[in-house]
């Protein structure tokens, strides 16, 4: 390993308040000769100003084709430290709750197998760790199994689930999320580890609409808590708040859908015009919670935009119960993928298809009701089409 | 078809589209439910030939499946 790499502009972003993963690397890079000379080939390429990466083709662990993302440098025999540089997806624990003595035991499996640099968490939900080697890969597969991890997803197939902490450590929530994503995670092994879909499929789980893990964003499905009977009020702990706050502002004036009323005595809500927007919710904690009647907001095609644009996700059904063992949920995702897989061209994600496609077909198929929470935006096109079938 | 047949056509299959074209899951899937087989039948042929090493996935903007070939690895998308 030469030492006396000089990374004049990369330093320059070791200036200012801010934390710099270009600190992060040079203290890897004491240890690590992959970590030394991708600091090589990101000087190089802020210099050239194109990226010095490929990535794709065969690479991962005998039988999964997920979990390992191929990255190579095309400048091997200049920064051989870098020829590969892949990374391995870990499946984190529901919540991301580790004890100290697993995050040690993982770390040293990286440093002995690779560059030592993680990503805790990627986007996908999953521990990241940037920068090995393909013949590294099935000796840190078999160490991490042995220990109880596994990899995540990568490629055409089901992403790592993820969740918020839930009810683990939020009164918020209307649903088990950790519970639900760690049996999705079980149920569906063989799509998470054997790409089968014409795209990536990802399920994010939030207990409420605040959304803590932005799945309607990022998910293309995206699985919302909710409850459907009334927000309990607690009227003695509202004439708290309002010594505190001006309630008939901060909260009956912002509610979005004006369903509050506030004469300085009881707050009133007017629960079937409610939208479960959280906010009142979040700025009086102590006077108003959830319904009893708890469940989720399924929701559906959410993604960012790679081949045709950014989609946020939208309703497909407005309220579903989720206990434990989900089945009816499972049911579900089954059908969309099913009809996703007979209809969707290669990369194309659920939310396009539906798009091309219209909603008609998805609710056919999945036999899902028409609902008017389903509705996007007012229609512009004055016509209605029957199919066949419907027309007597 | 029994299991063993179908294994050998998926085999096949991915072998005739070698270096002409990409073969996903989806693709193997509809051609051996086309000559009778069912979605589960396919998979599980595709699972033992990938789990004996056979097939491999890869990855060039999305998931396909090969005959191991070092090419691959080699010289992946830029
Ligand atoms: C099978 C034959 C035809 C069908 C199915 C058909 C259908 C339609 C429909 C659905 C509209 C829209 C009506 C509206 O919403 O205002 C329309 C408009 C129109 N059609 Fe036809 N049409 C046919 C034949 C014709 C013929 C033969 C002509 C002229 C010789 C014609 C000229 C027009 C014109 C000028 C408009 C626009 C009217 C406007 O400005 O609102 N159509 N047609
Ligand atoms: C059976 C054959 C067809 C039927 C029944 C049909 C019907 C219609 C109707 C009802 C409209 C809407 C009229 C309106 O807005 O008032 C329309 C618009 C139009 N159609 Fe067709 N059409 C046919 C074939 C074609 C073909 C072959 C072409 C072109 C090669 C064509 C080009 C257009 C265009 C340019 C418009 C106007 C779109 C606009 O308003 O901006 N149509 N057609
Ligand atoms: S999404 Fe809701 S339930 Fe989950 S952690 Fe955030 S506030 Fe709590
Ligand atoms: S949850 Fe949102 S929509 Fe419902 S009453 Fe509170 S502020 Fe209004």
């Amino acid at each position: 390993m030469s030492k006396d790499v000089k990374t004049p502009m990369l330093d320059d972003l070791e200036k200012g308040a801010w934390p710099s993963f270009v600190k992060e690397i040079k203290t890897a890079a004491k240890k690590s000769n992959t970590a030394h000379d991708l600091l090589g080939i990101l000087e190089r390429s802020y210099r050239d100003k194109v990226t010095h990466w490929k990535h794709g083709g065969i690479v991962g662990v005998l039988g999964y084709g997920g979990g390992v993302i191929g990255r190579y440098c095309d400048l091997p025999e200049e920064f051989p430290g870098v020829a590969h540089f892949h990374t391995v997806r870990i499946n984190p624990p529901s919540g991301f709750y580790y004890t100290s003595k697993a995050m040690k035991e993982l770390c040293d499996i990286w440093d002995k197998y690779g560059s030592g640099l993680t990503n805790l968490h990627g986007s996908t939900g999953d521990m990241v760790w940037l920068g090995t080697q393909t013949d590294k890969l099935e000796p840190i597969f078999a160490e991490i199994t042995a220990k109880g991890w596994d990899l995540g997803g990568s490629g055409s197939c089901l992403r790592t689930p993820s969740s918020c902490v839930g009810k683990s450590r939020c009164e918020f929530s209307n649903i088990d999320t950790m519970d639900i994503c760690h049996t999705l995670t079980h149920k569906f092994q063989d799509e998470l580890h054997r790409p089968a879909f014409p795209y990536k499929f990802k399920i994010k789980v939030s207990g409420c609409a605040n959304d803590c893990t932005a799945a309607v964003a990022r998910a293309d499905m995206s699985i919302i808590g909710t409850w459907r009977d009334n927000i309990r009020i607690d009227q003695a702990e509202v004439k708290n708040y309002a010594s505190k706050m001006n309630i008939a502002e901060e909260i009956v004036g912002m509610c979005p859908t004006k369903c509050m009323s506030f004469d300085g005595g009881a707050l009133k809500i007017n629960d079937k015009d409610c939208n479960r927007c959280m906010h009142c919710i979040n700025q009086m904690p102590k006077a108003l919670r959830p319904g009893k009647e708890q469940g989720a907001t399924i929701m559906l095609g959410g993604k960012a935009p790679i081949v045709t644009g950014a989609l946020m996700s939208w309703v497909i059904v407005p309220f579903m119960k989720l206990e434990a063992p989900y089945d009816n949920l499972e049911d579900l995702i089954r059908k969309l993928w099913e009809w996703w897989d007979e209809h969707g061209k290669n990369r194309e994600r659920i939310g396009e298809l539906v798009d091309r496609m219209g909603m008609r077909s998805m609710l056919e198929s999945t036999g899902l009701p028409p609902v008017p929470q389903m509705v996007k935006q007012p229609r512009t096109n004055p016509y209605v089409f029957w199919a066949p079938g419907e027309v007597q | 078809m029994d299991a063993q047949e179908l294994t050998k056509k998926v085999y096949e299959l991915v072998e005739k589209n070698q270096g002409k074209k990409k073969m996903k899951a989806g693709d193997i899937t509809k051609a051996m439910e086309a000559e009778g087989a069912s979605r589960d039948e396919v998979k599980a042929a595709i699972r033992e030939l990938v789990d004996g090493g056979k097939l491999v996935y890869s990855y060039f903007g999305g998931s396909f499946i090969e005959i191991p070939h070092t090419e691959g690895s080699a010289n992946p998308q830029s």
